[in-house]
C-alpha cells in the first residue's frame, strides 16, 4: 500500500513538473482559472441576486473552491486507468495507483487554490487562522468521500466507452442544481425539500461552517444524513465491486 | 516453477455490449452475456528453472496472450495456474511505460518504481543506462521527440539493466542500429544464461533454436511440445 502511494505521488509530481516545463505558470493556471470566474461571476450574480459585492464574493470564491475540486476530480477520474493504460501492457500494476493519481493531484490544486484564495480573501475579511485550518480540514475529509467514486467511475469509463460523456453532462446539470451561484434561501421550501436528497447541498453547507459562524447543531441532521449516505453508498459498492469484477478489468483495458 | 494443469483461456469480446447506452438497451430488451473467443482449451504446462522456451504459432494464435497470462495481466479461465516466480520482467509492448512528456531520467526513475527493475536506483546507475542506450546527449529532451529507434534504445538498456529470474520477451530480441544491435545482442546472451526461465515468442524461428532449449507449438487453440524440427 504504502509503495502504491510513494508511485502515486511520483506520478503526480512528474505531471506537476510537467505543467510547469511547459507553461510558465504550470498548475497556477488552475488558479488564475478559479479567479477569473470569482471576478466575472461575483459582481454580476451580486447585483443580479441584489446582494453585498463583498458577502456574494465570499460565498461563491468558497463554493467554486469546492466545486472545482469535485467537477475536474470526477471527470478526470474516469479516465484515471485509461490514461494509463499503456502501463499495464508489461504488468498489473493495479487500479490503486491510478485512481490515488487523480486524486492526489486534485487535491494538490485544492490546496494550492485555497492558499491563494486565503491570501487574498484575508486582506478584505476578516480571517482567523484557526477558520482557515478548519476550512481545510473540513473540506479535505468531505473529499476524501469522493475517492472511492472516482474509483468506481474510472472502471465504469474503461469498461463502457461512452461514460464520461454521461458523467461530464450529469456534472453540468450537478451545477445548476446545486446553490453554487445560487443561495438556498432564495428557492421555496418545496423546492429546498428537493434540494435535501442533492449531497452536494449537504457538503456546500458544511464547508461553510468555519465563515459563517455556524455550529455543528445547526446542521447536524445534514452531517449524519450525509455520513451515512457515503459511508453505505462506498461500502456497498467496493464489496460489489470486489465480488463482481476480480481481474475483470484486465480485459477491459485490451479490448 | 510455472504451472498450467487443464487451463482454459477465453477472451471476452463486447462488440455489441462496449457502450453503456448498449448495456442499458439491452438490459432492458435481451437477456444475452457477453461472448467469449476461446484462445486455449485445455492447457497442460510446466516451466523448470534452466528453461528456455520458445512459443511459436502464426499471428493471432494466441502466443501474446499466453505472455499475458504469464505475467498475471490476463486471468485463466477455467484450470489450475501458479507463477512461483517472484522476480518476473515482461516485454511484451516496447512503448509501454513511457512517459511521452518526461526525459529520459524520469522515465527511468519512474519505471524503476513500476518494474522493480532495481532497488534503490542510484543517479550512478541512471547515467549507466543512460550510458549504455546511448543518449547521453539528449537525457534532458522529453521522450517524444526521441525517433523510435532512440526509444527503444532507451527501454532495453532500461529492462536488461539488472537480471531478473524470469522474462517474458514478445517478437523482441535486438534493437538499434548495427553498432547498438552487436551491444544488445551481448546484453542479451548475458540475459539469456543468467535469467532462470526465458519464454519468448518470435516469429525468427533461427534465433529461437539458437537460444531456446523448449519449443511449444500453438496450433488450433493447443500447445504442444515440439522439437526443433518439427517448425
Amino acid at each position: 500500500m504504502i509503495k502504491k502511494i510513494t508511485i502515486a505521488i511520483t506520478l503526480v509530481k512528474n505531471d506537476i513538473k510537467i505543467f510547469f516545463r511547459e507553461s510558465y505558470l504550470g498548475t497556477l493556471w488552475q488558479s488564475l482559472f478559479l479567479l477569473v470566474q470569482v471576478l466575472a461571476m461575483g459582481p454580476l450574480f451580486a447585483s443580479i441576486f441584489s446582494a453585498k459585492i463583498g458577502n456574494y464574493t465570499l460565498f461563491l470564491s468558497i463554493n467554486l473552491l469546492f466545486w472545482n475540486f469535485f467537477s475536474n476530480y470526477i471527470n478526470q477520474s474516469t479516465a484515471s486507468i485509461s490514461q494509463l493504460k499503456h502501463l499495464f501492457s508489461n504488468k498489473d500494476i493495479g487500479i490503486l495507483i491510478p485512481c490515488l493519481k487523480t486524486y492526489l493531484f486534485n487535491i494538490f490544486i485544492l490546496f494550492q487554490n485555497f492558499i491563494i484564495f486565503s491570501i487574498l480573501l484575508s486582506i478584505f475579511y476578516d480571517f482567523t487562522l484557526i477558520k482557515l485550518v478548519y476550512f481545510l480540514l473540513l473540506i479535505f475529509f468531505l473529499t476524501l468521500t469522493f475517492f472511492p467514486i472516482g474509483v468506481i467511475f474510472s472502471l465504469l469509463n474503461l469498461r463502457f466507452k461512452d461514460f464520461s460523456f454521461l458523467i461530464s453532462n450529469i456534472t453540468l446539470f450537478a451545477f445548476f442544481v446545486s446553490p453554487i451561484i445560487w443561495n438556498a434561501d432564495q428557492v421555496s421550501q418545496k423546492v429546498l425539500s428537493f434540494l435535501n436528497y442533492n449531497p452536494l447541498f449537504h457538503y456546500l453547507k458544511i464547508i461553510k461552517l468555519p465563515f459563517y459562524d455556524l455550529t455543528f447543531n445547526e446542521i447536524s441532521g445534514s452531517i449524519y444524513f450525509l455520513m451515512m449516505f457515503f459511508i453505505v453508498f462506498s461500502l456497498l459498492l467496493i464489496i460489489l465491486i470486489k465480488i463482481t469484477i476480480k481481474k475483470k478489468y484486465l480485459n477491459w483495458i485490451f479490448i | 516453477m510455472i504451472l498450467f494443469k487443464n487451463a482454459e483461456i477465453n477472451y471476452p469480446i463486447y462488440e455489441n455490449n462496449l457502450y453503456f447506452k448498449n448495456m442499458i438497451l439491452k438490459k432492458i430488451f435481451s437477456t444475452s452475456t457477453n461472448n467469449y473467443y476461446n484462445v486455449f482449451k485445455n492447457v497442460n504446462l510446466e516451466i523448470v528453472p534452466g528453461d528456455r522456451v520458445a512459443l511459436i504459432g502464426k499471428n493471432g494464435s494466441g502466443k501474446t496472450t499466453l505472455l499475458r497470462v504469464l505475467l498475471n495481466i490476463l486471468p485463466i479461465s477455467n484450470g489450475i495456474y501458479r507463477n512461483d516466480f517472484q522476480n518476473i520482467l515482461g516485454l511484451i509492448s516496447l512503448d509501454s511505460g513511457l512517459n511521452q512528456d518526461s526525459n529520459a531520467i524520469e522515465n527511468i526513475q519512474m519505471m524503476n518504481q513500476f518494474y522493480d527493475i532495481k532497488k534503490n536506483l542510484s543517479d550512478d546507475d541512471i547515467l549507466k543506462i543512460i550510458d549504455f542506450a546511448e543518449l547521453e546527449k539528449y537525457q534532458n529532451w522529453p521522450v517524444r521527440k526521441y525517433s523510435s529507434g532512440m526509444k527503444l534504445r532507451l527501454l532495453f538498456a532500461l529492462y536488461t539493466f539488472q537480471i531478473k529470474d524470469c522474462y517474458i520477451i514478445d517478437e523482441w530480441l535486438s534493437v538499434g542500429d548495427n553498432s547498438f544491435k552487436k551491444k544488445s545482442e551481448k546484453k542479451l546472451d548475458e540475459l539469456i544464461s543468467k535469467c532462470k526461465v526465458l519464454v519468448c515468442a518470435s516469429q525468427n524461428h533461427d534465433l529461437l533454436r539458437t537460444i531456446c532449449n523448449k519449443f511449444l507449438l500453438i496450433d488450433n487453440k493447443n500447445i504442444k511440445l515440439v522439437n526443433s524440427k518439427d517448425f
